[in-house]
Order: structure tokens, then C-alpha cells, then sequence
């Protein structure tokens, strides 16, 4: 339904693009604004996706001249779920990785974010701080420096976390709440360096709000606090769904796990299981990262599923 | 402890003189320990932030006799400019003459963040602003392509590449780099904030919708633009062009200096941890110093810029 209209304004377009009204003529140049874009996103996301899943399900023969498959099913899955040791004890850690992470991670991001959008003396200083390290993350992820991995390790070193560590421990608190704390605190570095972008975000999602609501609440005498819970918080909860989203997509991409003793880097992992040379790795590869998609994808349902009650959106 | 409580004082006295005109409202004013305990915070975090950069920084300075001391320090005792030193001598050297390289960067970095940024704004500007059919799909279309991974869809990108004829050339780096998502959320998101009536006087005085958004759109959402850019930017930046690019000649900067980093480059020996921790610094200092240029614009408010109905 959707396309033939397109086509109706398209093809009137050719006849005369005078005698169209004002609504088809926006409709027509938000279409050919969105194009250049669009066709990006075809051709680098959702025709490789499509191919992606159909590589996982046939075994890929690769010659000098063309890469075929021939459809074998749900084989390669199979192999990958059943087969492969190590394949599924991954993805669980990169999960339980992943969800005691993100409620630091966006409560963090949230709070710094509100901070650096307050107005005090020294907030541009602040500002450069917190938005300078995004670039470094960013570069490090990509560039992979040897460097990198030494500053985080020595970072925490020198850093001297063992006393926190330790107080958390004997503090008497239930083992697991006390071993999830200690993982905090052990990955203080990491989880710091990934808020990066969402503290953007957040940043971005604060200056949306009007300031006339916030007027209105000091005009009805509420007090910090409410017009944070009654403000702030609700026209804030759309941005800490897409930062959910992001958080989540981010985390598995980068997920960290160990593979015999030693960390790896999922993603690294399934790239190096891909190009082992037989082609018949291809496909195994393919189920793997559609495995580990939908898995992201899941993830990322459920909990925005539940999450989505409670946002409010403005409008 | 005197000095504090008389700034302490100073502080409240300022205070009370500021709101002697105000409304008598119910407030809860944060008290001066409460802004302590909040300023010591921040500082606290952004110290942990930062720590890296200081971390990397020291060790670049440091004589190959006191990179290896464990536990690490920060202070260097003797700072000296060798690592860098070092770096230069060496890529004076490499076989590919180093300002190939660098052109090869320059070239990506330019024509693909400039790209990304007019691409991606173009389809923000009608997403925020004008509804039509499949809108609501696309701006949903948007926040699932935020999990776009690289890995899923390694294999079929590589084709489509080398299909396009693009392998071994700077365009595989640039072309999918303007799919990128997340400058396109944030540049939604404030042009979202745009006045309506700011457009419509455009199109009553006459202008098109191309018009509107180069002459009217794009410098009112300065400030997502240049937070966009500062994120592209970075990542043309640091790519090294792996299993896209193959002949050394048409390689990055960031390719050479990773191949240093690591000790690949023939002729350095030992000396490439203090080489490595120099050229992490210089590859950070290019996108710092873009940073600091730009700084001003990053995600400041709408309010501010006077912008808001």
C-alpha cells in the first residue's frame, strides 16, 4: 500500500510537479532527501544481513572463480549450537557479562550527563574531561594498540583497587550482591571508557527538554528532587531506551570472554573461526554471527520490551 | 577549615542576594558541603576518565630504563623527547614514503566525514520534521540499525565491495562509512528542536526545501553536526583499511602506525615500546586537537543559542 503510493507521487512527478499538493510535494523531497541514505543502509546492512542468513543455512563453496552454496538446512547451525565446545559458553558469559554491566553503565552515563548539564562555573572544562576519553575509546577499540591493554591493566594496578575490593568482601554483604560488586569494581575502567557515547546521548536528550516546564515546577514549588522524578526522568526515559539499545548492541560487539584460559573478543573469535581457510567455515561462520545477532536482537526485546512500559513520550 | 568557612559564607551570603527579587518559592536549596561533595565527584570521575590519557602520556616520556619498573608510575623522573624522536627517525624510513600515507588518511578522512555529515543530515531533516508514508518506519529503522555489527555481516560487505570494484582503493574505507548510524540519531534529534515557524517564514520568503536545509537547517544544528563529525571523524581516522585494502602504498597513516606499534616494521628492535606509547599519543593528538577546535559547538543547548519557542 505504502509503495504504491510512492509510485502514484513518483509518476505524477513526471507528469507535473506543479499541480501537486503541498503534502505530496513535502512527502517527495523527504523521500529523495532520505534516498542517498537509504540506499547505504540497503546495500551495507540490510542486503548483507539477508545474505548472511542465507549463507548460514547452505555450505559455501568457494573456487577461483565464484562462491556458491548448495541449501543444506539448519546444518551449520547445528554444528555451531551442538558441536562447537566452546561456542555457547561464550555467548552465555558475554551475556551475564553484559547485564551486570548495563545498569551501572546507564545509571552512570544518566547521572554524569545531568551534571555536565547543569550550569556552574568550569562545565566547558568538564565537558572537554568526559567527551575527550570518548575519543580516545573510540580509537582504541578500532586501532588496538599493544598500548591499550597495558593502560588498563596498569591502570587498575596503579590505581591500588585492591582495598575496595577487599572492604566489599569482608563487608558481610550476601556473596552474590558482594561478587557482582567486586566485578564493578574490577571493571571500573572498562565500563567507564564504554559510557562515552550514551553520556552524549543523555547530553542531547536533556537539552530537548523545555526549560519552560522546568518554570512551571519551580513556579509550583517542587523541589529538586520531585522535579527530577516528575521532569527530568520521564521526558529523559525515550533517550535511556535508545542508550539501552546502544548499550546493549555495543557490549555484545565488543564482549570479552575466555577461551581457554585466555580473553578473546567474541567477535574476533567468530572471524578467525570464518577464514580458517576450508570453505566450508564459511558457513559455519554465517550461523555463528546470525546466532550471535539474534541473540543481540533477543536481548535487546525483551529488555526494552519491558523497559518501553514505563517511557513517556511528549507528544 | 577558616578559609572555607569564609568562602562558605561568602557563597550563602551571594546566594541569598541573588534570590531577593525572586518569588518566594519552596526550595531546598543544595548546600555549599552538598556542592562540595557534587564538585569532588565530577572530579573524581573525570579524573578516572582521563586517567588513561595521563597514563599514556607519562609513558611516551619515559627513558627505556623506566618504561619496564613495576609497579608502574605516572611521574617520569628523567622526560625525555626520544620515543618521539625515534618515531620520526623511523618513519622517515618506511619503504612506503610516509606522506603517501598520509595523503591516503587525509583523502578518507576529509571527503568521508564531510560526506557522512551532508548524507546523513539530508535524511535526518526530513525524519525530525515532516511526516509522511513509512516515516515512523524509518525512525525506527534508525535506532535497529544502531546495532549494526560489523561481524554479522563481514562476508557479504566484503563482496559487495568487491563487486562495486572498490577493493584496494580508499572508497571501500569512505562508502560505507556514510551508513553509519548514530551521528544520523543525534542530528535527528536536535533538529527535532527546531522551531517550526523558523521553516515556514524560509518558505514564505520562497525558499525550496534544499535551500531550507543547507542555508537554514544545517547552521542552526550546528552543534549536532560538529558532535557528529568529531565521531566520524575519529573513525576514518583510526581505520586501518584491514582486508578492504591491500597494496601498502594505498594504506593509512593509521595502517603504519599500527604496523610500528606493534613492532612490524623492520630496523626498530627493542625500542618499540617507547614507539608504540609515542605514536598512540600522536594518534590521538589529531582528533584532540580537531576536538579543541570545535569544542565550543559540542552538543551546547538549543536555549542557549536562543533558539527555543
Amino acid at each position: 500500500m505504502k509503495k504504491n503510493k510512492n509510485k502514484a507521487v513518483k509518476k505524477s512527478f513526471s507528469f507535473s510537479y506543479k499541480k501537486l499538493d503541498f503534502e505530496k510535494k513535502t512527502a517527495l523531497w523527504g523521500v529523495i532527501f532520505l534516498l542517498p541514505w537509504l540506499i547505504g543502509l540497503i546495500f551495507f546492512f540490510l542486503r548483507p544481513m539477508v545474505n548472511t542468513l542465507r549463507y548460514s543455512l547452505s555450505s559455501m563453496q568457494l573456487t577461483d572463480t565464484s562462491f556458491t552454496g548448495t541449501f543444506v538446512g539448519l546444518e551449520n547451525f547445528k554444528y555451531v549450537l551442538t558441536v562447537n565446545p566452546d561456542f555457547n559458553r561464550m555467548l552465555v558469559e558475554a551475556l551475564i557479562n553484559m547485564l551486570t554491566e548495563l545498569p551501572f553503565q546507564i545509571f552512570l552515563s544518566l547521572f554524569i550527563a545531568i551534571m555536565l548539564n547543569g550550569e556552574y562555573k568550569g562545565r566547558g572544562f568538564f565537558r572537554a574531561v568526559f567527551v575527550i576519553p570518548i575519543i580516545l575509546a573510540t580509537g582504541i577499540a578500532t586501532f588496538n594498540l599493544s598500548e591499550a591493554s597495558l593502560v588498563s591493566q596498569t591502570s587498575e594496578s596503579v590505581m591500588k583497587m585492591d582495598w575496595l575490593t577487599d572492604l566489599v568482601v569482608n563487608s558481610g554483604i550476601p556473596q552474590e550482591i558482594s561478587s557482582l560488586l567486586t566485578s564493578y569494581v574490577e571493571n571500573i575502567f572498562t565500563v567507564i571508557t564504554t559510557c562515552g557515547v550514551q553520556i552524549l546521548l543523555f547530553l542531547s536528550g536533556l537539552q530537548a527538554i523545555s526549560p519552560s516546564l522546568y518554570e512551571v515546577a519551580q513556579m509550583e514549588g517542587c523541589t529538586a528532587f520531585e522535579t527530577f522524578c516528575k521532569i527530568t526522568l520521564p521526558m529523559v526515559s525515550p533517550t535511556i531506551l535508545v542508550c539501552l539499545v546502544y548499550s546493549i548492541a555495543e557490549s555484545f560487539a565488543t564482549a570479552e570472554v575466555t577461551l581457554n584460559g585466555k580473553e578473546v573478543v567474541l567477535s574476533e573469535y567468530i572471524r578467525s573461526q570464518t577464514f580458517q581457510g576450508a570453505s566450508q567455515f564459511y558457513g559455519y561462520g554465517a550461523a555463528m554471527s546470525f546466532v550471535y545477532f539474534a541473540m543481540t536482537l533477543a536481548t535487546i526485546g525483551i529488555i526494552c520490551g519491558i523497559v518501553s512500559k514505563g517511557v513517556f513520550y511528549y507528544d | 577549615m577558616d578559609i572555607l568557612n569564609r568562602i562558605r559564607s561568602n557563597y550563602l551570603k551571594k546566594k541569598k542576594s541573588r534570590l531577593d527579587f525572586a518569588p518566594s518559592v519552596k526550595k531546598t536549596p543544595r548546600s555549599f558541603w552538598g556542592n562540595v561533595a557534587l564538585g569532588l565527584f565530577l572530579l573524581l570521575m573525570g579524573l578516572a576518565f582521563f586517567f588513561p590519557v595521563i597514563y599514556m602520556l607519562s609513558q611516551s616520556l619515559k627513558p627505556m630504563n623506566e618504561m619496564f619498573i613495576f609497579p608502574p608510575r605516572i611521574l617520569v623522573m628523567n622526560p625525555t623527547f626520544n620515543n618521539y624522536r625515534d618515531f620520526v627517525n623511523v618513519l622517515a624510513n618506511t619503504v612506503v614514503p610516509v606522506t603517501r600515507s598520509l595523503f591516503n588518511s587525509l583523502f578518507v578522512v576529509v571527503v568521508g566525514s564531510i560526506g557522512h555529515i551532508v548524507i546523513a543530515s539530508l535524511c535526518a531533516y526530513p525524519l525530525a520534521k515532516y511526516k509522511f508514508p513509512g516515516s515512523n518506519f524509518f525512525n525506527q529503522l534508525i535506532v535497529y540499525s544502531l546495532m549494526f555489527n560489523a561481524t554479522v555481516t563481514m562476508i557479504p560487505n566484503f563482496l559487495t565491495i568487491a563487486r562495486l570494484g572498490m577493493l584496494d582503493t580508499q572508497w571501500a574505507i569512505i562508502i560505507p562509512g556514510f551508513a553509519s548510524t548514530l551521528g544520523l540519531y543525534l542530528m535527528k534529534n536536535f533538529m527535532e528542536q527546531i522551531p517550526d515557524s523558523l521553516m515556514e517564514a524560509a518558505q514564505i520568503d520562497g525558499a525550496g526545501y534544499v535551500r531550507i536545509h543547507f542555508l537554514i537547517v544545517m547552521p542552526v544544528t550546528k552543534p549536532a553536526l560538529v558532535t557528529a563529525f568529531i565521531l566520524v571523524f575519529q573513525s576514518f581516522w583510526t581505520n586501518t583499511g584491514d582486508r578492504f585494502i591491500y597494496t601498502e602504498a594505498n594504506k593509512g597513516f593509521a595502517y603504519v602506525v599500527q604496523q610500528l606499534a606493534s613492532g612490524k616494521i623492520s630496523g626498530v628492535g627493542s625500542s618499540y615500546a617507547g614507539i608504540s606509547a609515542a605514536s598512540a599519543i600522536i594518534m590521538f593528538a589529531v582528533p584532540l586537537i580537531v576536538f579543541l577546535i570545535m569544542q565550543n559547538n559540542v552538543v551546547s543547548t538549543m536555549a542557549t543559542s536562543g533558539m527555543k519557542e
